[in-house]
């Protein structure tokens, strides 16, 4: 970890506006907050939100007895979110009008791209819907729990809409989110948007998750070349990453190592569905920025797409056994490698 | 003072305007912890690499396991179990490499023993395997020195607690599913215990971070499913209201007082919040009724309980933001 003063010192910061940023940074809670602190009062949020949502529907369809809730509900969601708005942007700084701001707020977004879906009967369209909803929210909100959640309903609703239109090149489709969020993570604009980001960046993993079932063996369609371009993608993410590393090491040696990890890790990832290869993308981000909660979820993707594989492979055991074992020994003998170069560089 | 400079301080700096874009992720690479993020790199690579080598040994071992004379089995088996013991021996158990070797020699001796299960058709249930197995590995597990093993271990035990449950405790009466899954909670609760004593003793080894947030999240999340169902009815128990008010309000005082830290202490209050929310929603159903025939109950019903959920995160939120912990990570 560095200071702060270093920090400025090395790369030619104004030091006073540095402080003054680093102290005054983030918004009610989320000021100061770690990442499980937010993601826990994001959650309470989505839970306020889903009653408020339920309240919105019931308030049209048995108080006010409307048939079709199209345009209503759009109405009353508009209505909801200009409320959480409002009280967001209203005077104070009180945690619970923040808390119940965001759960007005999401539960007024999710009301009214419900309802535009309803309307239009089309996903594509409250894709879009939730998507605007999504830029206004990034671009005006303080709360990054809002963000968040709002985010990942315009994604939820975005890789629905890929599926309803049963585009031909799906997973090359899902695969960009994940370069978008990681082009986010390592150029950030000015605008905070690490929850938008990090939503991106899990949702191509967790597509090929949650669409197990319906798209059978490795979680991917049958179209060979939609999941090489999926790889080609997250490999290729992955290597740049890896350069990235390689141009900021100083000894040949460490280089060496990178390299030969970065081939490696390639090739094993190739022979796994696309998730494997973006749990890999995902882990040399966490690396490449030191970040632990990308680290945790890339480790946890990365478990279930290896174990996944092989339970699924259309293999004999035999053929099974010897990529299970080939791979362990190559990557058994690369930590041996890497173990006894650093206690030599240590012994040196 | 000086300030110590984490990622998250660096978005803040480009949100200011004071940080450029295109030096973010040179300045990311400057504060992050080099160390650290290479030893997180090699352990994944070893425990990668161990994984895999020892799927591909169990698959071929299935592959030929039918044609297999039963000698061979058992001899291979074995052999396999001597080997990374004596490598773990070997290697050292103060090495990730040996630690790795003796969690492979007990994965193994689980093999073993259904392999006898097989060969002698001893009718025994699944949970005697499993009794059986965690009692053979414990001394290995006494002397590992290595949390990887205690937690392998502790799984061990939980299968074979959770099978004899099953097969034995609850067909006969003597527990039902709800005591079961207590009992379950209550195994974790005992290992997150003897983690805590042991790392107040100075083992090192043990003092490590995962090993006390898994089994706490999992031991809480027993009783917070089964004290959940109490107060929904789900289930006709009342036992687990008061068990998980305990495990809760005991949990806190250690991670806020005897051993501070401040994400286990998150945990605990994000478990105590939920359950607030489910307790609210019973008590306002009890009150004033989801009543769907009777709109005006309905809609007041809601709006409690939309007031409620916000109050409780609201009150979280306060709870955290009062006592977020400082850079060091502690509260």
């Amino acid at each position: 970890m560095a200071g702060l003063e270093d920090l400025c010192s090395e790369f030619g910061l104004d030091t006073d506006a540095a402080r003054q940023a680093v102290t005054a940074g983030g918004f009610g809670t989320e000021r100061d907050s770690p990442w499980y602190i937010q993601a826990i009062l994001g959650f309470g949020a989505w839970v306020s939100g889903l009653v408020i949502t339920a309240f919105g529907v019931i308030l049209v369809a048995v108080v006010l007895g409307i048939d079709e809730p199209g345009m209503s509900i759009v109405a009353i969601g508009v209505l909801f979110f200009a409320i959480g708005y409002a009280v967001l942007f209203g005077s104070g700084d009180s945690i619970f009008k923040t808390q119940f701001a965001v759960s007005v707020s999401a539960a007024g977004i999710a009301l009214a791209v419900g309802g535009i879906g309803f309307q239009f009967e089309d996903i594509a369209t409250a894709a879009f819907a939730a998507a605007a909803f999504a830029t206004v929210v990034a671009a005006t909100s303080p709360s990054l729990s809002l963000q968040g959640i709002v985010s990942a309903l315009a994604a939820a609703l975005g890789v629905a809409s890929l599926i309803d239109l049963d585009i031909p090149y799906f997973h090359f489709a899902v695969s960009l989110t994940l370069v978008a969020g990681a082009l986010l993570l390592m150029w950030p604009p000015r605008v905070e948007l690490r929850p938008t980001a990090i939503i991106l960046l899990f949702t191509a993993p967790l597509t090929m998750i949650l669409l197990d079932s319906e798209f059978g063996f490795n979680g991917t369609r049958a179209d060979g070349g939609n999941v090489w371009l999926a790889h080609a993608v997250h490999v290729g993410l992955f290597l740049w990453l890896s350069f990235s590393v390689w141009r900021r090491l100083s000894s040949d040696a460490g280089r060496i190592e990178l390299a030969a990890f970065a081939v490696a890790a390639t090739a094993l990832s190739l022979i796994l569905p696309p998730g494997g290869s973006a749990a890999l993308a995902i882990m040399a981000l966490a690396f490449v920025l030191g970040s632990r909660l990308l680290a945790l979820g890339g480790v946890l993707f990365q478990i279930y797409f290896l174990v996944k594989f092989y339970y699924h492979m259309d293999t004999s055991l035999l053929i099974k056994s010897m990529i299970l074992s080939a791979a362990g020994l190559v990557l058994i003998a690369l930590w041996a490698v890497v173990q006894g170069i650093n206690k030599r560089r240590a012994e040196g | 003072m000086k300030t110590q400079i984490r990622l998250s301080h660096l978005y803040r700096l480009r949100g200011a305007g004071v940080l450029p874009a295109e030096r973010f992720a040179e300045a990311a690479w400057r504060v992050r912890d080099h160390d650290g993020w290479a030893t997180w790199a090699l352990r994944a690579l070893l425990a990668l690499g161990t994984g895999h080598l020892l799927a591909g040994i169990i698959f071929f071992f299935a592959y030929n396991w039918a044609d297999m004379p039963t000698l061979a089995k058992f001899a291979v088996l074995e052999a396999a179990v001597a080997a990374s013991a004596i490598g773990a021996v070997i290697v050292g158990l103060r090495k990730h490499a040996g630690q790795a070797l003796l969690v492979a020699a007990s994965v193994l001796v689980g093999g073993l023993l259904a392999v006898i299960g097989q060969a002698y058709q001893t009718g025994a249930d699944a949970y005697e395997l499993f009794v059986a197995w965690c009692l053979l590995i414990l001394p290995w597990t006494l002397v590992s020195r290595s949390a990887a093993q205690w937690v392998f271990w502790l799984a061990v035990v939980y299968a074979a607690i959770a099978f004899f449950c099953q097969q034995v405790l609850v067909p006969l009466g003597s527990l039902n599913g709800t005591e079961a899954g207590l009992l379950l909670g209550g195994l974790l609760i005992a290992g997150l215990a003897a983690r805590e004593l042991a790392a107040k003793a100075g083992l090192q080894w043990i003092d490590v971070a995962w090993v006390r947030y898994l089994p706490l999240v999992l031991a809480v999340g027993h009783f917070f499913v089964f004290g959940s169902s109490a107060v929904l009815d789900i289930s006709n128990e009342t036992l687990p209201i008061p068990m998980l008010i305990a495990v809760l309000v005991a949990g806190v005082a250690v991670y806020r007082w005897m051993v501070p830290d401040f994400p286990a202490f998150a945990v605990l209050v994000a478990y105590g919040g939920f359950f607030l929310m489910v307790v609210g929603g019973r008590i306002i159903h009890e009150t004033v009724e989801f009543d769907f025939d009777d709109n005006a109950r309905l809609i007041f019903s809601l709006v409690l309980l939309i007031a409620w959920c916000v109050f409780i995160t609201g009150a979280m939120g306060k709870l955290f933001f009062a006592l977020r912990p400082n850079d060091d990570g502690r509260a």
